[in-house]
């Protein structure tokens, strides 16, 4: 994958595929560790233990129904090659949580690339509708809620590109947000200030 | 700064201007959407082919995202499947071939062969 970005929405793609209902994905930097932690958790079909160990090994698929492809070991080659970490949890009918830990100052550390049009992208997923995405630091955190947006336009109002704009404008501002900044009295971009 | 006042706003004003769909007599445009397209560049494919649609204004039209089509090492895959049914599978689609699909085959209903899989396997 180019950037995380592209990571990102491959990894909610794994979740909508495997039937889940709510997906939270997030990514959060720790400047003072120099660290980056990119989060998936579903509540989908989940895996057996020896699936979930095999999901890594870019040789080993669930073909036909293909749960788990060539996502999972890119991302965590990826995440590994910054000296980072890689994790899933997963338990079956329960759902998979997918955590990488990347080091930013590493010389191998992947860009973002567009976050805002990855977000986008799934929300236009069919299957898409409890899914929150978070993006953050220690001191702001934006939080998209799809939830919220889908109170006041449906899915089929996604056709239309002013919708879809507006959305990609609302995600670009809230990854964008300076410190200080406060969108706390907006339901759906919420920001918490610790 | 964006707000979800302003889009309810836009909401009522596009909805105003949005013709009804007619389910069952649509043509479908599927995107393959799993680690070989977004790797390939699945995610510009369907924001053009969404852009093209409502610059043309077709309304009987929509693009669907859908899983690994089999064939990764042609990706972007894209099939067409026209109001009558008939299937098309265009391989190695970039945005400018998004634009002449819908130019060609889902306006004009003609084909484009060379950028069919079967084609460009070749």
């Amino acid at each position: 994958m180019d950037d995380l970005s592209l990571s990102l929405l491959d990894i909610c793609m794994n979740s909508a595929e495997a039937d889940a209902s709510t997906v939270k994905a997030s990514i959060m930097t720790y400047p003072d560790d120099h660290k980056l932690e990119m989060t998936v958790e579903d509540d989908g079909v989940g895996m057996e233990n020896d699936v979930a160990e095999k999901a890594t090994d870019p040789f080993y698929t669930q073909r036909p129904s293909r749960k788990v492809g060539l996502g999972l070991p890119l991302l965590k080659h990826a995440a590994t090659n910054t000296g980072g970490d890689f994790h899933i949890r997963t338990r079956p009918g329960k759902g998979t949580i997918v955590r990488a830990v990347f080091h930013m100052d590493h010389v191998d550390m992947p860009n973002l690339g567009d976050l805002a049009s990855s977000v986008l992208t799934f929300v236009l997923h069919p299957k898409t509708n409890d899914f929150t995405f978070t993006y953050g630091d220690v001191k702001n955190t934006f939080v998209f809620d799809l939830n919220e947006i889908l109170r006041i336009i449906d899915k089929d109002d996604l056709s239309n590109g002013s919708i879809r704009r507006y959305i990609y404008d609302m995600l670009q501002e809230g990854i964008n947000m300076k410190e200080g900044e406060n969108h706390e009295d907006i339901e759906g971009i919420k920001t918490v200030t610790r | 700064m964006k707000t979800l006042k302003e889009l309810k706003q836009l909401r009522d004003e596009t909805r105003k201007h949005m013709n009804m769909r007619q389910k069952g007599t649509q043509t479908r445009i599927q995107v393959g959407m799993a680690t070989c397209g977004i790797a390939a560049g699945a995610r510009e494919v369907v924001r053009r082919f969404m852009e093209e649609i409502e610059r043309k204004d077709l309304s009987d039209v929509y693009v669907v995202q859908v899983g690994c089509m089999g064939e990764c090492a042609f990706e972007p895959l894209v099939e067409i499947i026209d109001t009558d049914g008939t299937s098309t599978i265009y391989a190695e689609v970039n945005e400018a071939k998004a634009s002449e699909i819908i130019a060609e085959h889902v306006v004009r209903g003609k084909r484009i062969d060379k950028y069919t899989l079967q084609k460009v396997k070749m």
